[in-house]
């Protein structure tokens, strides 16, 4: 297996093929179970029938599966205007994030000025900051120019969410990129702005696309903001969404986990295909939101 | 609205270019403030989700339509949430929402607030004086009306008469002492049967049952000028005597229960009686809703010894921020019209704030005898009971009595010091309210 | 790691360009940077010293609410509330208590998976996956999970014999909970991390010492431990900030209760400013809750410089 060949160095201690290695096995089946139990709730769940919800003992698999749940979610009109919403929001936070942070990830890597350190710990910081702090300040401007309960004010604030984001994960990475590329292009007299669009993204490619999949998860996943600023379906998004499928009189849980379906399923498909960029991403020190 | 000094324009004037920009990608933003009488024909109104008669209104919103020709969309919005979209629409002025349904317990922190229109002229003299005068006042803050309601009910005692008779009980209980003894005894862990369930989670609904028990026991929340009298014996005795259910004679389901609880666990038969709002009852005689159809019926509450229940209403107010007033306003005098409101306590089973309403229920052949004692109870329940303080301040009220339940509930906190610290919080939220 | 050391780097590299060229350098560096420069000081900047500009006036949401200036007296007001007190020491007990279980959590479920040989791709892929979920949707599965009677963990335990607790129905289970929630959500990223401090430690260390006769424990505590010091703190700085903005398990799972036992600054703040509709006083809380994270970051950030400098 590539995975074994790519790791050398440590002789595995228990083969599979002994009781040692079976009981550690049979454990790790277990272990993995347990922990992806969560998601695997929410899409059997999301087949059950409601009359199944409560069943006590309770059981994991549908007897019955329906798509009834996936049905009542695709006919309301609200959750899927969510759906958009947060399609909306996301991609123009992230947009606008890769516009702003990409230039000034590479300035900050490769063309350091007097104060540039401090600003990029300045702007670091904003990373570790609580975006709840910005609810107030956020509530009250908006509301003066009247962006409350709108797209484009909740992509005006989740700028300061993903930008941070993108400027941190982006940086480390520029500041590795081979020095002699840039000085061979800048000898063939080419400006920044042609070094940075010609030569560095082309070769920035899956850097670039995991600071932007983390920088849209962010906001994609964002829900204090969200419910701050929103006040009906025009404006709210998924999370805000799924967390009102819980009434006073029940919850509903199979359309509450249909729609959760539907909003994880880009989510995991994203995960899948990147996965190798993302764990590198994550494990050179970079995060998500 | 606040007032601005120039040190606020300038983030301001930054916000708004960079949201200019945005503009540009078509996401529309509402102009701040209510705009002229440019009524636009087309409202939305806000319900509570989940709720049947939200649900009911909703059904008959194309009457509406066809009626006035303005067109209306509903939006469903969980009760625990309705305080904070409908302040946060109303704070906006946006007008997102036209139409609000307008829970008692804010009524006056809006009306104060200026969020809602007075509706003074909207009502007619005759349906005025159709409503029950205590109904209106629900509705009435500083000498105006702000918000029309559609029920005014409270909770009443539901019991399985199967499970009572079985017992050789042949009558509800109408004292603590009788329901705490018949819970007891209809508690029966081997067939997972609990003789009742008392509340104590913390939420928006729970601290209606302790309000209820206090006044059963002869005392109040708050004095006439609606200042907290929260740490007081009634108080007390009432948490006592939910933990001794509770806690002492476990004839309720273990944890913090609410209402999800107890409607969840009535209609499935696991519990022989719960206190309940009027509106489970359509849905309990339901078979495709309900296990224990044809086998309960609903008593008025046990006392100590008062038997009442505290009265609380639900309105439709208008958004004061709404540009479409006439229209809103017209949904309002519609969804309250003697007409609507018959319907809706025929439909339902519900009691009804206007007088014309319910005279016609009274002359109504076709709903069966059982349904009509329903109603008894109900009406009889609620006229025997008063209201909550109407005071700005009682979301906060609300929100000490439900940290109190709980912590009661709990049991990480003795009954005196939880009171005594609500007590505190709902006095310096009167103080700070009444500046 | 990069985030230490680059700097010095950067500053080694430009002293080599001629003045003339620097000049250029810096200039370009100036304009690459503004624009997010200033995009940031519009958005968290400006509004964080308005709030705090805010937080010294009275100030309703409501017409003819009159606006006047009160000093310090919201400050006064929040800090003397024990509400407000009860929520920061939750949050700071929140804080303490989740790190402290990530890293051990994090580092045992490291060293087991270390050894792991056959599925290591599927196995990092598995546990990639919380990374990605909403923290929001995460929380409704667990108040599913953990609830009474028909919850799965309930569930489980009666299959093992073993008494099933009313999860919410108690403080400390209810902080239990919120901690697991919190916890699925989290590790991943902290077993990532090290896994990777992991593979960059030289195997010859630890055989070396495992030859000459030194326990399992003796080789993970004087060895692998001390080197993996920068993935730890890595991890650590990033978690603490995570761990301050708490809010959605909150409000999805207990709604800060029961008895206000599972309230935190975040819900403390929603709830000043939307069930209270107490703005003035958000603003107060809103500005001491920048101070007391940027604070404990701050020290946590300046520890950190002070091991990079040594290493």
């Amino acid at each position: 297996m590539t995975a074994v060949a790519s790791l050398p160095r440590r002789q595995p201690r228990a083969g599979w093929k002994t009781s040692r290695g079976v009981a550690a096995w049979v454990l790790g089946v277990v272990a993995v179970f347990l922990f992806l139990l969560p998601l695997i709730w929410i899409f059997t769940t999301a087949v059950k029938p409601s009359t199944e919800l409560f069943a006590i003992p309770p059981k994991l698999l549908p007897s019955a599966p329906t798509v009834a749940n996936f049905a009542a979610v695709f006919t309301n009109g609200d959750i899927l205007h969510m759906f958009g919403n947060s399609l909306l929001v996301g991609v123009l936070a992230t947009l606008i994030s890769l516009l702003l942070g990409l230039p000034a990830a590479f300035g900050f890597a490769r063309h350091r000025y007097r104060f540039s350190g401090v600003f990029l710990g300045a702007v670091l910081v904003t990373r570790m900051f609580p975006p709840v702090a910005l609810a107030l300040p956020f509530f009250l401007e908006l509301r003066q120019v009247g962006l409350l309960n709108s797209p484009a004010g909740l992509v005006i604030a989740y700028i300061p969410i993903v930008l941070p984001l993108v400027v941190w994960m982006l940086e480390g990475f520029f500041r590795e990129f081979p020095e002699e590329l840039l000085e061979a292009a800048r000898l063939d007299g080419l400006d920044t702005i042609h070094i940075l669009l010609r030569i560095v993204l082309p070769l920035s490619r899956p850097a670039v696309a995991v600071a932007a999949l983390f920088g849209f998860l962010s906001a994609w996943n964002e829900f204090v903001i969200a419910l701050t600023l929103t006040s009906t379906p025009q404006a709210e998004t998924m999370p805000v969404g799924i967390a009102s499928y819980v009434t006073q009189f029940q919850t509903l849980w199979g359309q509450m986990t249909a729609a959760s379906v539907l909003y994880l399923v880009p989510v995991l498909i994203a995960t899948v295909l990147a996965q190798r960029h993302i764990i590198s991403g994550l494990m050179s020190g970079a995060t998500k939101g | 609205m606040l007032n601005w000094t120039g040190r606020r324009r300038v983030p301001l004037l930054l916000a708004s270019a960079l949201s200019a920009a945005l503009v540009l990608t078509g996401c529309s933003p509402s102009g701040g403030g209510a705009a002229g009488q440019s009524d636009t024909k087309s409202i939305t109104v806000g319900i509570e989700a989940g709720s049947p008669q939200g649900e009911f209104f909703q059904k008959a919103g194309p009457e509406f339509t066809k009626a006035t020709g303005i067109k209306v969309k509903f939006l469903a919005v969980p009760h625990d949430n309705m305080h904070q979209k409908f302040l946060t629409d109303a704070v906006s002025g946006t007008g997102a929402y036209d139409v609000l349904t307008v829970d008692e317990g804010w009524m006056p922190e809006f009306a104060s607030k200026g969020y809602l229109t007075k509706l003074d002229d909207a009502l007619g003299a005759t349906d005025k004086s159709d409503f029950e005068a205590s109904a209106l006042q629900t509705g009435t803050f500083g000498g105006h009306l702000y918000s029309v309601p559609y029920l005014v009910h409270n909770l009443v005692l539901y019991y399985r008469t199967d499970l009572l008779k079985k017992a050789g009980i042949d009558a509800p209980p109408t004292t603590w002492e009788q329901y705490a003894a018949v819970a007891k005894k209809l508690t029966d862990s081997k067939s997972g049967v609990y003789g009742t369930v008392i509340e104590g989670k913390q939420d928006a609904e729970t601290y209606t049952h302790l309000m209820s028990m206090v006044q059963q026991a002869g005392g109040d929340v708050a004095d006439e000028s609606g200042k907290p009298t929260f740490d007081t014996a009634a108080v007390k005795s009432s948490l006592q005597f939910m933990q001794q259910v509770q806690l002492t004679d476990k004839s309720s389901p273990a944890g913090l229960n609410d209402l999800t609880t107890e409607q969840g666990e009535f209609l499935a038969g696991h519990v022989a009686m719960i206190m309940m709002w009027p509106y489970l009852y359509s849905m309990a005689k339901d078979p495709a809703q309900s296990k224990v159809a044809g086998k309960f019926a609903v008593a008025m509450p046990p006392g100590n010894p008062h038997q009442v229940s505290t009265n609380f209403a639900w309105s439709f107010g208008v958004n004061a921020s709404s540009k479409n007033q006439t229209s809103a306003e017209k949904f309002v005098t519609w969804a309250t019209s003697s007409d609507m409101l018959q319907k809706l306590s025929k439909a339902q089973n519900l009691p009804t704030p206007r007088k014309s309403a319910a005279a016609a229920i009274a002359n109504d052949t076709s709903i069966v005898q059982a349904d009509r004692d329903a109603l008894a109870v109900f009406t009889k329940s609620v006229s025997a009971s008063s209201t909550i303080p109407l005071v700005t301040a009682f979301p906060q009220y609300q929100t000490a009595m439900a940290v109190a339940l709980s912590s009661v509930m709990s049991q990480s906190s003795s009954v005196d010091a939880a009171v005594a610290k609500a007590q505190q919080t709902m006095q310096s939220a009167y103080e700070s309210s009444s500046k | 790691m990069t985030v230490i050391t680059g700097r010095r780097v950067g500053t080694v590299r430009s002293a080599r360009r001629s003045s003339g060229a620097a000049r250029r350098g810096r200039l370009t560096g100036t304009l690459l940077t503004a624009p997010a420069i200033a995009a940031l000081a519009v958005t968290i900047l400006f509004p964080l010293l308005w709030t705090v500009w805010l937080s010294l006036e009275s100030f309703g949401l409501g017409a003819g609410t009159p606006v006047e200036f009160v000093g310090l007296h919201n400050y006064a007001r929040i800090l003397t509330s024990s509400s407000f007190l009860t929520a920061l020491l939750q949050t700071l007990g929140y804080v303490c208590v989740t790190l402290i279980v990530e890293l051990v959590a994090g580092l045992a479920i490291a060293q087991v998976l270390r050894q792991a040989t056959r599925g290591r791709k599927a196995l990092r892929l598995v546990i990639a996956i919380p990374l990605m979920i909403a923290p929001v949707v995460a929380s409704m599965a667990f108040r599913f999970l953990f609830s009474n009677g028909y919850g799965l963990v309930n569930g489980g335990l009666a299959l093992l014999g073993l008494p099933t607790p009313s999860w919410f129905g108690e403080p400390w289970l209810a902080r239990t909970t919120i901690l697991i929630t919190n916890l699925w959500l989290a590790v991943p990223f902290v077993v990532l991390v090290l896994l990777a401090g992991i593979a960059g430690i030289p195997d010859e260390l630890e055989e070396a010492a495992r030859i000459d006769g030194a326990s399992a424990w003796h080789v993970f505590f004087r060895i692998t431990l001390p080197l993996l010091k920068p993935s730890i703190l890595i991890v650590l700085v990033i978690r603490l900030a995570d761990a301050f903005r708490v809010f959605d398990s909150i409000y999805v799972l207990t709604g800060g209760g029961p008895a206000n036992s599972t309230e935190v600054m975040s819900s403390y703040l929603f709830r000043t400013m939307f069930e209270n509709s107490d703005f003035s006083g958000g603003a107060a809380v809103t500005v001491l809750f920048v101070l007391i994270v940027g604070i404990i970051a701050g020290g946590i950030f300046f520890a950190l410089r002070e091991r990079g400098a040594q290493a």
